[in-house]
């Protein structure tokens, strides 16, 4: 379960300071995709940094899975990303200098996994995202639909129980995107990942388990 | 720590942007190299100065007031090529109405010039010859009694006066050769004073300190030996300054290539950072991110630093065989006195020193672009997108 209570996030902009979310609060069951759907601006990016803890707030509580992300510490928060999330960003999430095979095997090695399991899971993952061609591929020379769906392999590659996905198919079109989400939708289903995804794509809007509408900070409106 | 992670991503970096890597692995080899082969250089004109200055006269070691009981076979180690015997007789020489006061030296010529070149200094006439009762003049004191080669002079030694014909007269450049000395052979009838001085000829590579150690050691009571370092402190001096100097140019060459390296590695990691949130964001620590960026950079400098050593050594030894010839710019140098042939010398310094300071310097490389990484928050670097 993921648990945000009466989250707050003030930038200070000059002398100003500008609330970029206020006491937002919703839960995600575990397994269950929630959608964030806003204007550009409206705290999206934002609300999963604090999510994810990349960003802390000044007020109110995230809790994943029993644990308080804005209350650990810097190497904490560092261990529990590094072990129970993964990131899909809107474009440039991979190692340029690594293949994509070499992405996904990222958070595994640095999980630790043996190297059976590591062969075994980017196997798998590289059939089930149709990426077995591109394997070998370096990251220039994939297509933008490659390219998320190997971020999206190395995402999920180290079995997390979160996905923060910021825009994952901003970058593609309709199509491409539609057919990442699917992927995307199936395979998080399959191994009861959760998964946060902020959007303005309604295409997603089918997939979703929980839709939440972002407006200047303020949750507007939450339907199941 | 997941050390062979970082150093194949590390690997994995510096192959991808191969043509950038090459590049600065190129400047820095050069760099290395040419510093491998200028301290080389130096080590070979310090040997040169050193050989000429010792060679001419004085050896490696010199023994001053050693006493009769201590004859020249009992130093005569088998580090040694040579000791050559000398004996100083506090003379005046008379010409006419001039008198001059000097050391007459006897020596035996036929051994000094097969060891010292001090007899190639001659300017007029010729070198000494064994047993003759003969005499060579440095100029000034051939010019204050106007003395010319064939002139008979006479040469009073304690209360006893010698008849000695001018041989040739010779000058060497160094001073105190050139100013109060004069040399006869030893020859019959010439009283010799109760102690004698050593000039020792030490065979090539012969480390002085331990060749030092061994003279202490072996029992006989010498404490008149002196290595070359005591008796010429103006060599030494010279040849430390050498050595700054060649140090100073290493610092301030690899300060430059490092700095250059530095950013390199800075517009690398500047126009890449989003790679380096992502990595963040997957939980990579800051540590972590520093050692790749670090790794990145030690690594080329290690291979740059290889490549470098080995072109410094080919260089030197290419060179090595012929010698390079400075005698143009070395004719009135006592320092290069007899030969100005210089062959460039690897040492453990030469090959060591560039890239030790190297590595050092690529640390400080690493920090610009490690502190770019680290000093902004995660979070920021992503959104730059
Ligand atoms: N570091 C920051 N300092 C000051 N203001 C910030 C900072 N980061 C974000 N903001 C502001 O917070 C607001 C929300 O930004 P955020 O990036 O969360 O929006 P978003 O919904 O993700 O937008 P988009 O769809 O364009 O990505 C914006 O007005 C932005 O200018
Ligand atoms: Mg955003």
């Amino acid at each position: 379960m993921i648990q945000l209570k009466n989250l707050s996030k003030i930038y200070a902009r000059g002398k100003a300071a500008v609330t970029v979310l206020s006491d937002v609060s919703f839960s995600v069951k575990n397994g269950n995709l929630a959608l964030i759907l806003g204007k550009s601006g409206s705290g999206k990016t934002t609300l999963l940094n604090c999510i994810g803890g990349l960003d802390l707030p000044q007020k109110g509580s995230v809790n994943c899975f029993g644990i308080r992300v804005d209350k650990l510490s810097g190497r904490k928060r560092n261990n529990f990303r590094r072990k129970q999330l993964g990131f899909v960003f809107q474009s440039g999430n991979l190692i340029t200098s690594l293949s994509a095979r070499r992405n996904i095997e990222f958070p595994l090695i640095l999980n630790k996994y043996a190297s059976a399991q590591i062969q075994d899971r980017v196997a798998f993952l590289l059939n089930r995202l149709d990426l077995e061609d591109v394997a070998d591929a370096m990251p220039s020379s994939l297509s933008r639909g490659q390219a998320q769906r190997v971020a999206f392999a190395r995402g999920v590659a180290h079995g997390p129980g979160l996905l923060l996905a910021d825009e994952p198919t901003a970058s593609l079109d309709t199509r491409t995107g539609l057919e990442l989400i699917r992927l995307m939708h199936a395979l998080s289903k399959e191994e009861k990942i959760t998964m946060i995804v902020a959007t303005h794509d309604k295409e997603i809007i089918p997939f979703a388990d929980l839709i939440l509408h972002l407006s200047d900070g303020r949750i507007k409106g939450e339907n199941e | 720590m997941n050390f062979s992670l970082w150093l194949r991503t590390a690997v994995a970096f510096l192959v991808v942007n191969r043509r950038t890597t090459f590049i600065l692995c190129f400047l820095i080899s050069v760099a290395i190299g040419t510093l491998v082969f200028i301290i080389s250089l130096a080590n070979g004109i310090s040997d040169i100065m050193i050989t000429n200055s010792t060679g001419m006269y004085s050896g490696q070691i010199s023994g001053g007031n050693l006493p009769s009981r201590i004859s020249p076979e009992d130093l005569k180690k088998p580090f040694v090529t040579a000791v050559l015997q000398r004996f100083r007789l506090p003379a005046t020489l008379i010409r006419q109405d001039r008198e001059r006061p000097l050391d007459l030296v006897a020596i035996y010529p036929d051994q000094e010039k097969a060891h010292s070149f001090f007899y190639k200094k001659v300017i007029a006439g010729r070198f000494l010859l064994k047993g003759q009762k003969e005499i060579l003049l440095n100029l000034e004191t051939a010019e204050r009694i106007g003395s010319q080669p064939g002139d008979t002079i006479i040469g009073q030694i304690g209360d006893h006066q010698y008849e000695l014909k001018v041989a040739g007269i010779f000058q060497t450049g160094v001073d105190s050769l050139d100013r109060a000395l004069a040399f006869c052979p030893v020859f019959e009838g010439l009283i010799l004073p109760e102690t004698w001085q050593a000039a020792i000829f030490l065979k090539a590579g012969t480390d002085l300190s331990s060749a030092m150690r061994e003279f202490s050691r072996s029992g006989l009571k010498m404490d008149g030996l002196k290595p070359w370092t005591q008796s010429m402190p103006d060599l030494t001096q010279l040849l430390e300054l050498n050595d700054i100097c060649v140090n100073i140019l290493v610092f301030i060459v690899l300060g430059v290539v490092s700095l250059g390296c530095a950013g390199s590695f800075a517009i690398f990691v500047v126009s890449r950072i989003k790679e380096y949130g992502v990595l963040r964001a997957m939980g990579v620590t800051g540590l972590e991110t520093g050692i790749l960026i670090c790794l990145q950079v030690v690594l080329m400098n290690v291979i740059a630093s290889a490549v470098g050593v080995l072109a410094g050594m080919l260089a030197v030894w290419s060179v090595g065989r012929a010698g390079i010839d400075l005698s143009v710019w070395t004719s009135h140098n006592r320092y290069f006195a007899a030969t100005a042939l210089i062959f460039p010398r690897l040492s453990i310094g030469a090959a060591g020193i560039p890239p030790a300071v190297l590595l050092g310097f690529c640390f400080i490389a690493a920090a610009w672009p490690v502190w770019l990484v680290a000093s902004q928050k995660t979070c920021d670097i992503i959104s730059k997108g």
